[in-house]
Order: C-alpha cells, then structure tokens, then sequence
C-alpha cells in the first residue's frame, strides 16, 4: 500500500530537504529516460495529491492533544508528523509528579528540556506538591543551573501550582517568576500559603494575567522572618484581569482590596464562586461594571447557610 | 450592594442547595440588585445525579420569585456528559412540571455543556 507522505517542503522547512527531494526527483527521472520508460503523469514533481497538506496533518494531530500515547506514537510516523506533535507533547510540564523524593531530583526535567532544545514549547507549567508532604518547590530547592533553566520559559501562558509557600518567596519573587511576565495569561493556585498582600503582590507581577483560580482557603500567615513588611510590598504592574475569576472556598477580601488599591482595578468579566466566600460581596461590588457572567456554586452536601452572602451572611455566621 | 450593569447571565450550580432553599438565598439578593439592560437569563446548571425537578417545589417557587423582580428566560445546562436531554425535556413538559413554570414567558431552553 503507497504511504501517504506529507509534503516535505512545507514541513521540514530546510533547503537542505528540499535540495535532496528534488535531486532525488531528477535522478529518477534520469534513469526512466535512459530506461526509456516515460514517467507516469501522476508522478510530476509538484503533484499535490501524493501529499497530506501540512495543515491537514495538523488538524489531525489537533484532535489527539489529550492522548499522550497515540501522540508520542504518531511522533515516531515520520519527521513532518514529529514537528506536529512535539508542540502538543511538550505543550505541559508537570514538575514534582512521580519524581525522587529528593527536592533538587524534582527539578530534574528543566535539565531534561533544557539539553534538548525544547524550553520553548512549554506553555503551561504545573507544580504539584501535596498538602501531607515536605514543601520542596522553595527558593532554596533551586540551583543556580535549575534557576537559569527556569528562567528560559520563554512562552508559559499557563500556571498551576499547588500549595505553593508564596511568603517564602517574597522578597525577590520576581527571581523565580519574572520571564513569565509578558506572557503568563492564566493562573491556578491551589492552598496558597501567604498573607493575602502577598498574594496580590505574586499577582501583580503578571501584567497580561486575565484568568485567575484560586482553590481552597488560603492560609494566612504570620511571617515574623521575613525581611519585608507586608506594608512594603509595591506593585510591579497592573495586570490586566479582564478574564474569568473562580473561587473555591476562598474568602480573602484583602487580597482584591490591596490589588484595587494597587493596581487601579479589577475588570473580571465572569466570576465563579463556590461554596463559603466572605468576599462575594466586595467582588460583585467591585465588578458592577464589567461583569457579564455570574455563577454560584454551592455543595449539595454543604448547609445552604454557607453560600449566604450580604445581610443574611451575617445571620448565618 | 451596587447593581450589576453589564451581567448578562446568572447561572446556579448545586441548584438544591443555592436555589431550592426556603430562606432568601444569596443568589435572589444578587438577582435583585441587576440593573443591566442586557441580562436576560438564569441558567440552573445541573450536575449529573438525574434529574429531580418535578420534587423541587421549592426551586420553582424561588424562581416565580425572582420572576416578579424582572423577567427572564430560564435555562438548563446540563453539565454531565451522560445526561439525556429528551429526559430533561419529557419532565419539564409534563403536566405536574409546567405548571410550576407558568410564570415563565417563554419556555424553558435545555442545553448541554
């Protein structure tokens, strides 16, 4: 059975290919000649139909994003296949999954991405560090190698990171997560641990930062070491949040009052809040002129009193 | 609290415990502070677990409630891939339903997620 082959010119795209196909193409036609066979006109060197459009390739392997099997499988096809999946199997790292138990071993996939030239395919990072577990995602976990490989990210637009100790982090935040400043367009917390000034000063380091989801009731907490008051944190910028807020059992008003008061505003234009959120209110305020889409969530197991919000909050606590 | 002028939608998932409550509920106090001219529909987001409609009396009476502080359109969103829609539509039509949804201008439109 002919193998459908995509076309190379527009996939590889090197001369160098090109040059051997066409060279490959001549020869061919030099032997047919001499053979005195005349060449099949299917067999011109421009025929489309012998080749899959790149575009079509894509659109195929589009459909396979959540199947890392078939993905990696298709990878192995041939080299324009490979240049389609490489984006989509790369597309996600996950740091901490599976890894050695040993903090610096969890960094080992930067190294890993790093040698392999692979750095700028990673759009969405996720960190995952359980609650029952030693805290490993901390500025002393980083080498200076890890550091400068974690700087590389170039084109993360996407952060997922659970229970990350944020106060751990500040001063000097900007460190660790400046290069994902231009690009970083949604955020995922899950059981920060910070003082909630902290968390609008993470948050204010991320001017193109749209989505924001926060799971879980954030921890306050009293950082007598650390070497700057909550009072003193300033802003980096003023980012855009425009996009989509989701609380789950999140009910920090100061985070958005100190981010207001910083940064101007917030421009949410959906906002999703579930279960028990002190701050519905504030938000709803805050929000009266750009908020398009409401949801309240509420536990159908959970007493109805704990979605109560406004006057009757304060009867039901 | 200051009006909402631009929301568009307000959807309810846990609708049991949010929506199918005999005290005023969050949802109608934020409901009653709209004053967006483009808003124009509550979404009752149904999450898998069948669907129970026609026990949730005090889900129709909240909306009848919420009716009379402005008209709306009402919505179903069913979120759980395995629901049945026609399932969905064969309850809301039958007689011990519709008449809880009478106050409705419109009928009630079923989507999925």
């Amino acid at each position: 059975m002919r193998q459908i082959r995509s076309d190379p010119a527009r996939t590889t795209g090197t001369n160098l290919s090109t040059r051997m196909v066409t060279a490959w193409r001549q020869g061919k036609a030099k032997v047919n000649h001499l053979l005195g066979n005349s060449p099949p006109e299917s067999h011109t060197a421009h025929e489309p139909t012998r080749y899959f459009p790149h575009e079509i390739v894509e659109m195929i392997i589009a459909h396979l994003t959540h199947d890392l099997g078939t993905l990696k499988t298709c990878s192995l096809t041939c080299r324009s296949w490979y240049t389609a999946t490489v984006p989509h199997l790369h597309h996600t790292l996950t740091l901490g999954e599976g890894r050695p138990a040993f903090s610096h071993n969890k960094l080992r996939p930067l190294s890993r991405l790093h040698d392999l030239g692979l750095i700028p395919l990673v759009k969405e990072i996720r960190v995952d560090q359980a609650f029952d577990t030693v805290y490993w995602f901390l500025p002393r976990t980083f080498g200076r190698r890890d550091l400068r490989h974690f700087s590389a990210f170039a084109n993360v637009h996407t952060l997922k990171l659970q229970n990350m100790q944020i106060y751990h982090f500040i001063p000097g935040i900007e460190r660790y997560f400046g290069q994902f400043s231009p690009t970083l367009r949604s955020m995922t917390l899950y059981d920060p641990c910070c003082t909630p000034r902290q968390l609008s000063h993470f948050f204010s380091l991320f001017p193109n930062l749209d989505d924001v989801e926060i799971w879980g009731v954030c921890v306050h907490l009293h950082t007598p070491g650390t070497a700057i008051r909550d009072t003193e944190l300033v802003a980096f910028s003023v980012p855009k949040l425009r996009g989509r807020l989701a609380l789950y059992n999140s009910s920090w008003v100061e985070t958005w009052t100190h981010l207001i008061a910083s940064c101007g505003g917030i421009w949410f234009r959906r906002v999703d809040i579930h279960g028990s959120t002190y701050c519905a209110v504030f938000l709803l305020e805050a929000l009266s002129k750009t908020l398009e889409i409401l949801r309240f969530s509420a536990d159908n197991h959970s007493a109805s009193k704990d979605i109560y919000i406004g006057s009757y909050y304060a009867d039901s606590s | 609290m200051s009006g909402l002028n631009v929301l568009r939608s307000l959807e309810v998932a846990g609708w049991v415990a949010c929506l199918g409550d005999p005290h005023p509920s969050a949802v109608v106090e934020v409901f009653s502070t709209i004053t967006s001219p483009v808003f124009s529909e509550v979404v009752v987001v149904l999450e898998g677990r069948g669907v129970w409609l026609p026990r949730e009396v005090e889900l129709f009476k909240i909306l009848r409630t919420m009716s009379k502080i402005r008209p709306f359109k009402l919505v179903f969103l069913l979120e759980d891939p395995s629901s049945h829609p026609g399932e969905l539509m064969r309850i809301l039509d039958s007689e011990n339903t519709s008449g809880f949804l009478d106050f409705l201008d419109s009928p009630p439109t079923i989507r999925t997620a």
